[in-house]
């Protein structure tokens, strides 16, 4: 018995390829078969999967192909056309950003979030079930059609995050800081809303610690959103206060993550949201807006704030950096809670899942 | 995983809500209100318009700010040897922006034209049928004998007698 795994993007630190590189050890272990196949193959990771047009089933076998749903792929209407020769087709829906909050930034993605959307429609009739990150995530697929569904969150290894952290970078961050370290962790997005960030850090910086630094951490999805964030830390006066790090390795992630006293998280849409996840295994304290997924992620193990104006969002940091019973309460509610999201966990959920379907 | 001599030493700092701090507040308010997204309504004609306003205008003060001192240093070079051929093209671009924003108005206020007259045509085509289906039972009690006794000439005169034989 095969069980193979589909994804658009295979990439390097990347939340979903790391997801479908667990799912397949989890299958293996378990005694499957299981290949990964990707449209887009980055970097080195040639070796652990292989252009999805060379797949071809072997005659006569038996094999699940479980496709990683989290944007749009001409890989989509291959997987139809597998389903309509007879094979049959899980998924696992991560979420799709809506369109909108591209269309004023990056009207080319905004675009291509539609169709992936209308290929999440068209998949709906030929997945015999699909899995969902939260259950933010399986109302969408409800919405979409699909009939079967179950929720299994991300599969994370979270003890990758107790790696010795880049001694160099943490060495200068000691150094050169001395107020609170806001930190951030996500793609410059318009919908993770980093400007929002700007704006409470700016405004905390002015009412409660004129020393706070705030490190935005993540790859770019939108130039022009990206520059209007640096603009806008140019007109709040912010200086070398704020810091946009683009992509950076797993070490010095961990560095930033080391120094961090809060992680502030206003994002409006996440179908799961990792960075929280890594902050309460990581004893740092979250702030987040409850939108989406973001409140079921942290389960009560954060400040979760109905409003994002700038002022509010400060106070609330200034009271989960203050040292005290509130926030070791914070962080123990969060360590408690990342221990619910383990790999043993998450790996035996989703497991017993595909196991769930084969048994029928 | 903080710093917590940092953490101790913010505990004792009393915040600032002076009048300037204030005035700075509101400021972010604004300026963060600015970068939002929103909903588009593909029938929002005016919508779209403001859309294609809001990125008509370049900006050619291109951000410099970078976490590497040298990159930013090179950067700043960069934006200092270039700004005047930059500006030479922003006006260029800005100049059609403007010009497509004007053309949009145009038609925008064009098709608004049409559609209240397009309103106002509906309204009166409505009050003209209204009118006609309160006349329409007075003509056809007025007329109706004079309409059968046509109706049963126009049979005799299509059939003829022999038909009927």
């Amino acid at each position: 018995m095969r069980v193979d795994l589909y994804l658009p993007g295979f990439a390097p630190h990347d939340a979903i390829s790391n997801h479908t590189l667990q799912t397949r050890r989890g299958l293996r272990e378990a005694g499957y078969g299981s290949h990964i196949w990707a449209e887009h193959i980055v970097g080195n990771l040639g070796r652990e999967a292989r252009p999805y047009q060379e797949d071809s089933p072997l005659p006569g076998e038996h094999r699940l192909l479980i496709y990683q749903m989290s944007t749009g792929s001409a890989m989509a209407g291959w997987l139809r056309s597998r389903a309509r020769a007879g094979e049959e087709i899980l998924g696992h829906y991560h979420n799709i950003t809506p369109a909108s909050y591209f269309a004023r930034w990056e009207p080319h993605i905004a675009l291509a979030m539609d169709n992936a959307r209308q290929e999440l429609y068209m998949l709906a009739p030929h997945t015999a079930l699909s899995f969902a990150d939260s259950a933010y995530n399986e109302e969408e697929l409800v919405d979409c059609g699909y009939e079967r569904t179950l929720v299994c969150p991300l599969l994370v290894d979270l003890d990758e995050y107790h790696r010795p952290p880049d001694r160099a970078t943490l060495d200068r961050l000691r150094r050169q800081r001395e107020g609170a370290q806001w930190l951030f962790v996500g793609r410059v997005a318009p919908n993770k809303c980093q400007h929002d960030i700007v704006g409470a850090f700016a405004v905390y910086r002015r009412v409660f610690d004129p020393h706070a630094h705030l490190t935005l951490v993540g790859g770019g999805t939108s130039p022009n959103y990206l520059a209007a964030v640096q603009r806008l830390i140019g007109e709040l006066d912010l200086g070398d206060s704020v810091e946009i790090l683009g992509g950076v390795g797993d070490a010095e992630l961990l560095a930033h993550w080391s120094v961090a006293d809060v992680f502030v998280c206003l994002s409006e849409h996440e179908g799961f949201c990792v960075p929280v996840l890594e902050a309460m295994e990581l004893g740092v304290p979250v702030v987040a807006y409850g939108a989406a997924a973001v409140p079921e992620t942290l389960g009560g193990a954060g400040v979760v704030l109905d409003d994002k104006d700038a002022l509010e969002v400060a106070k609330a940091v200034d009271r989960a950096c203050r040292p005290g019973p509130a926030r070791d309460h914070l962080i123990k509610a969060g360590r408690e809670r990342a221990a619910i999201f383990s790999l043993a966990n998450t790996s035996k959920a989703l497991l017993a899942g595909i196991e769930g379907y084969l048994a029928g | 995983m903080s710093n917590d001599s940092a953490t101790a030493l913010r505990a004792s700092r009393r915040p600032d809500f002076g009048a300037d701090a204030l005035v700075y507040i509101e400021k972010v308010r604004k300026a963060t209100k600015r970068l939002r997204s929103y909903e588009t309504n593909p029938e929002d004609v005016r919508g779209a318009l403001q859309r294609v306003r809001e990125v008509s205008g370049f900006n050619v003060e291109v951000p410099v700010l970078s976490a590497r001192r040298e990159v930013q240093f090179v950067k700043t070079g960069v934006k200092r040897l270039s700004g005047w051929y930059m500006a030479y093209l922003a006006a260029q671009l800005n100049a059609f922006g403007a010009t497509i924003v004007r053309l949009g108005e145009t038609l925008v206020s064009r098709v608004e034209d049409l559609e209240r007259n397009g309103d106002e045509l509906a309204a009166r085509v409505g009050a003209v049928e209204a009118r006609l289906s309160r006349l329409e039972p007075k003509t056809a009690a007025t007329t109706a004998p004079s309409t059968a006794a046509s109706t049963s000439a126009k049979r005799s005169i299509k059939k003829g007698p022999s038909d009927e034989g």
